[in-house]
């Protein structure tokens, strides 16, 4: 049975998209100390988001079984 | 099939004289009981006329059903077929003369496989065990078969353009980090074992789908592409990998099968090869996503992706941890300045502000480069303190700073290569 994508795995392209668009917030030098908290939060959301699935997990192996008619 | 009856009409009109005259003396009575020869006899006379007669005779046709016997010895069916009808040879290579053949056959990549097209040279032979006829070997064509296999693979391409699938796989999508791989090979082949290794070596999160499938052989062609349809359907494949060794160009042929370009073609995933053969691509490795020489190459090219990803990933991280200590620094004397200014001001506003500022300074050790470190990761600075992002940016000789968890690296470089 073909496994559902959970949701931490879906989102690595959004993820990088949005964590630009907020250092480019974070760019501006008049940022507001309780908006910086809040984007900061976010952003180390994300950076977790791509990091731990990618860089931490084993490398996992299954074996396929073609289906009778197919093989 | 004319050919073959114009061949027998003359050797019956050249038939020595110990065969002729008997036919001749016999007006309707048959031969004398006296002239009988013993069976062995017969064929040995029979043996010796076909050699005389089809001395260096060419033929060529399909190979069909191919036997490797223990002995070394090959049978194989040479076959015509013209419209319904079908015309067959039983052709025997013996052991010596496939040893003699090998360097020829092994210089131009053929050899003896069930699909392809051979011109040999035969001569015909009665077995005495059984008296059936059968073919021996003697030589191989190379140029026969490979003009036969390009001519082959033109057509079929000139087919799979005319369908609009020759360019169809390239315009997949490939997801920017591709962690679901469908692997497509002989299980326990070498080929397999280097993927793995490679795949194991990155220290990346793969989530491997294997499809054990035969890559050379009768039905090769059908399992592979049956195994890309089906990896396909799987959610969480993000990619399928056809991987195999390296092969004789006949060998390869599975690779060249029109059903298995079509299969890779509209596979709804991209497709990557690693087929193993360094100077020729196969039509498979033509319609793929992405073609690589070998199961290692393909292995590294997937995970360049996610390399690249990971690469983006790090420098925003490293910008963010940037920017935020200096927002951090004017947001300190922006409150420092309101101390000093605004002595009416409650103390417990200065806590809150303060207490903001402690929470962004623990957000902040998420970026952190000293936490990847201690996993192994590292950075690489020149003597400008600018990140090394790529060996392009390294000369002969160029000095590098390297941070490691626990300290930095300094080194001269003798020499850089790529991936």
């Amino acid at each position: 049975m073909p496994r559902k994508k959970d949701a931490t795995e879906t989102g690595y392209e959004e993820a990088v998209i949005e964590l630009e668009e907020i250092l480019a917030e974070l760019s501006d030098d008049d940022i507001d100390v309780d908006h910086l908290a809040e984007r900061v939060k976010r952003a180390t959301e994300l950076v977790k988001i791509c990091r731990d699935r990618i860089a931490a997990a084993r490398l996992e192996v299954k074996d396929i079984e073609l289906p009778e008619e197919s093989g | 099939m004319r050919n073959i009856n114009n061949h027998r009409d003359r050797n019956l009109m050249q038939m020595p004289s110990q065969f002729r005259d008997r036919d001749e003396d016999t007006d309707g009575r048959g031969s004398s009981a006296d002239d009988a020869r013993s069976v062995s006899e017969l064929i040995a006379d029979i043996n010796q006329v076909l050699a005389r007669e089809f001395r260096d005779v060419w033929v060529y046709g399909e190979v069909g059903k191919v036997t490797n016997a223990a002995s070394g010895h090959c049978y194989f069916d040479l076959i015509e077929e013209d419209g319904g009808e079908k015309s067959v040879l039983a052709v025997k290579l013996f052991r010596g003369v496939r040893q003699s053949l090998g360097p020829k056959m092994k210089q131009h990549g053929v050899d003896i496989v069930s699909g392809i097209k051979v011109r040999i040279r035969v001569t015909p032979d009665v077995f005495a065990t059984n008296g059936s006829l059968g073919f021996k070997m003697s030589d191989l064509d190379p140029r026969f078969t490979l003009g036969d296999l390009a001519a082959k693979r033109e057509e079929i391409v000139t087919r799979l353009k005319r369908d609009g699938l020759y360019d169809r796989n390239k315009r997949t999508r490939l997801p920017m980090v591709p962690l679901g791989i469908g692997l497509v090979t002989s299980k326990g082949s070498a080929a397999h074992a280097d993927f793995m290794k490679t795949l194991e070596q990155s220290g990346i999160g793969f989530r491997v789908s294997l499809c054990d499938v035969r890559v050379q052989g009768d039905g090769a062609a059908a399992s592979v592409a049956a195994a890309i349809g089906h990896l396909a359907t799987f959610d969480d494949v993000d990619l399928v990998a056809v991987i195999r060794g390296g092969g004789s160009k006949t060998d390869l042929a599975a690779f060249d099968d029109e059903a298995l370009a079509r299969a890779a073609a509209t596979c709804a995933k991209p497709v990557f090869t690693g087929i193993g053969h360094e100077v020729d691509t196969s039509i498979v490795d033509e319609v793929a996503f992405s073609w690589n020489k070998t199961p290692t190459a393909c292995a590294i090219a997937i995970i360049d992706m996610v390399n690249d990803f990971v690469m983006r990933v790090e420098t925003a991280a490293q910008r963010m941890a940037t920017l935020v200590l200096k927002a951090l620094a004017t947001a300190e004397r922006r409150v420092a300045d309101a101390v000093g200014q605004l002595r009416t001001l409650r103390t417990s506003s200065l806590n809150g502000a303060k207490s903001r500022i402690d929470l962004l300074e623990s957000e902040l050790r998420g970026f952190d480069p000293v936490v990847l470190m201690r996993r192994g990761w590292s950075i690489t600075y020149d003597k400008d303190g600018r990140v090394m992002k790529s060996v392009k940016q390294v000369k002969k000789g160029s000095e590098l700073s390297t941070r490691l968890a626990d300290g930095t690296v300094f080194s001269t470089t003798t020499e850089t290569h790529n991936n």
